[in-house]
């Protein structure tokens, strides 16, 4: 299989404030957000990232995403380096994450448009596909409406729309139900089904055991900055469940009884 | 992989179009601001006209005691505004309390025999034995104070005339006089008011969009959605520094045409004040202008990219305020523009300096293009700055 993503000791750490430290009842002024990360993720898989909250998982995805550079380590990402060729990256992924937001005063319509064009799509293909995916997810009724007028749900939807205007081949999604209702939440996961159908590489982060498990070929576990486990998800769980093994690699790698 | 090579128009467009879309924006930030100044000028310049300026028509109420004859014929000729009431020595002290309550402008007393001590008068004589003539005025009435002024001339006209044994500039008018080709030393002074008061509404005017467009920008987390676009990050920086200044241009030029109109008004007691530039003039004081706006929204965004909220970015700009007012005031602390080179490659001060020599028509050419030149490099390494800063991601995600 080909691989698409190849990540290579990818390492991260943050400097803390006095104020941060004492929150986080820490001796130390850095944190290690991610820590000699490696793994692999090939054409047409869904990987799945778990962790709990602080793990290090939507540091990864960041750096993966180009958002942030990491301090040492590099990934390829469709063979382009994040650390050096960040541009080509950034032009061959599509990344959504909740912290992302639309701006509230455009439309869906315009804010289509105007990503698409930041990608450099041709104005024709941008338009047929814009009328399928509004269509699809029921934007169409709402194009002309700016997006402080809309619900969540379809504040969610629209991103989801624009962080694929593109039509990228490696889609990186951090925690892309978080927050969202149970409707909009179907829809997005229905979608990654469909986009895991349709051949798209699927990077995803998440701590919902039951998402891995229906969609994701693989999963990596990160656990305070390290990826203590990386392999099949049917390998990871194997005669347990994928949370009841979790909880037991967790157990083995901090020691707390969860 | 074909990556496009330049966003900077797509995104220049986008944030125009969120700038000018928005027409609350767009009345505080544009129309009010030039408004506001021309309104707030003019009712000041009124108000103040109103105080201290006298109708052409006023008759002033002047009552004498024991008029001289001599004086009489003087004071009594038609083209003079004067309402004049002879009175007797025992009315006095009730036209006094007609001064007092603004019924009467001026009451003067002469001597009995003010002609004839006048006539025997010998310098000689001890200052008791000079012949006295007493003025009483309010000094809270602005006719009074005028009368008084005036009625004092005339008898200094009066004396001097009876001793007169030379003249001083009589010959040609007033004017011919005066060598001066440039602006007089008030003029000069009031022109170098004008940059101070216009860095301000410049500044004021960028203020109220650089921190909601950027830090505010990063608090929606709207700017994070555009950075993980293949869009580069020095097309961001400059189309938001392009955008906010086109925005804060059209604030400072309504500013600027508000205050050109309103301070004739506004400048009560100058003689012919206005602002009466050439074509070239106005060409240079919008290249400065422009580049003033340049420098302030590059300050502002580097300020508004660092800051966590609005709220902080907003806290850091004022400091930038204080100084630029301060530079805004140099041309009025050197007395003029300087000539001297090197003071033109500072930013602002530059600006300030450029603007108060145009104003007083006391502009070098090179000083000028020192001044355009050096802005705009100043403004291109912020925006380099910026471009950096939208890449780290303590600056973007540090909430």
């Amino acid at each position: 299989m080909k691989e698409v993503l190849s990540v290579s000791n990818l390492s991260k750490t943050f400097k803390l404030s006095k104020k941060q430290q004492k929150l986080r009842n820490l001796h130390k002024p850095v944190i290690t957000a991610a820590d000699n990360v490696s793994f692999t993720s090939y054409e047409g898989e869904v990987f799945g990232l778990l962790g709990p909250n602080g793990a290090g998982k939507t540091t990864t995805m960041r750096m993966l995403a180009t958002l942030i550079n990491p301090d040492s380590g590099d990934a390829l990402v469709g063979g382009y380096s994040i650390v050096k060729q960040s541009q080509q990256v950034r032009q061959s992924i599509g990344f959504l994450t909740n912290e992302l937001k639309l701006d509230d005063f455009f439309t869906p319509n315009y804010l289509y448009d105007f990503f698409a064009e930041l990608h450099g799509i041709p104005k024709d293909k941008a338009r047929t596909r814009k009328t399928a995916l509004f269509e699809k997810f029921g934007i169409d009724k709402f194009a002309e409406v700016k997006i402080a007028n809309l619900s969540q749900g379809m504040k969610q939807k629209i991103s989801l729309v624009v962080s694929i205007v593109h039509d990228p081949q490696i889609i990186i999604f951090d925690e892309p139900t978080n927050g969202l209702d149970v409707i909009t939440a179907k829809v997005v996961v229905d979608f990654l089904v469909e986009l895991k159908l349709e051949g798209k590489s699927i990077i995803l982060s998440t701590h919902i055991f039951s998402l891995v498990e229906k969609l994701c070929d693989r999963a990596g576990i990160i656990i305070d900055g390290k990826m203590v486990a990386c392999a099949p998800v049917a390998e990871i769980a194997g005669s347990k469940t994928l949370e009841e093994a979790f909880f037991d690699i967790y157990h083995q790698v901090t020691g707390e009884a969860v | 992989m074909k990556t496009k090579k330049n966003n900077v128009f797509t995104i220049l467009k986008k944030e125009l179009t969120r700038l000018f879309g928005d027409r609350k924006l767009v009345f505080s930030g544009i129309i009010l601001q030039g408004l506001f100044i021309y309104v707030a000028y003019t009712l000041m310049g009124t108000l103040m006209t109103n105080m201290v300026s006298i109708g052409e028509d006023y008759q002033y109420r002047v009552s004498v005691v024991n008029m001289p004859d001599s004086v009489s014929y003087m004071l009594n000729v038609p083209e003079l505004p004067f309402d004049i009431a002879n009175i007797t020595a025992g009315e006095m002290e009730a036209l006094k309390e007609q001064i007092t309550a603004n019924e009467a402008d001026l009451l003067v007393e002469f001597p009995a025999d003010f002609d004839e001590a006048i006539a025997n008068y010998d310098t000689r004589l001890p200052i008791s034995d000079t012949p006295q003539i007493q003025i009483w005025y309010n000094l809270g009435n602005m006719e009074s104070m005028q009368a008084n002024a005036m009625i004092r001339n005339l008898l200094f006209e009066f004396e001097r005339s009876m001793t007169k044994k030379f003249d001083i500039n009589a010959l040609l008018d007033a004017e011919e006089y005066d060598l001066n080709t440039g602006a007089s030393f008030d003029m000069t002074f009031m022109m170098s008011l004008i940059p101070m008061l216009l860095f301000m509404l410049i500044y004021q005017g960028c203020m109220a969009i650089a921190p909601e467009s950027i830090a505010g920008e990063k608090e929606r987390g709207t700017l994070g959605t555009m950075l993980v676009t293949p869009a580069r990050r020095r097309d961001m920086a400059l189309a938001k520094v392009l955008s906010i200044s086109a925005f804060g241009f059209l604030g400072a030029t309504a500013s600027f045409t508000g205050m050109a109109l309103s301070l004739p008004n506004m400048m009560v007691g100058t003689d012919d004040f206005s602002l009466n530039f050439s074509m070239a003039e106005f060409l240079m004081i919008f290249t400065v202008l422009i580049s003033t706006v340049l420098v302030f929204v590059a300050l502002l965004s580097v300020t508004s990219a660092y800051a966590k909220s609005i709220k902080e970015a907003n806290s850091y700009a004022a400091p930038f305020m204080v100084v630029s007012m301060l530079f805004g005031l140099s041309g009025m602390i050197t007395g003029g523009a300087v000539s001297d080179m090197q003071y033109y490659f500072i930013p602002i001060f530059n600006s300030a300096q450029s603007l108060t020599a145009i104003f007083t028509s006391d502009v070098s050419m090179l000083n000028f293009f020192i001044t355009a030149l050096t802005n705009l490099v100043f403004t291109l390494v912020l925006v380099g700055v910026l471009a950096k800063m939208f890449g780290s991601e303590k600056i973007v995600f540090d909430k």
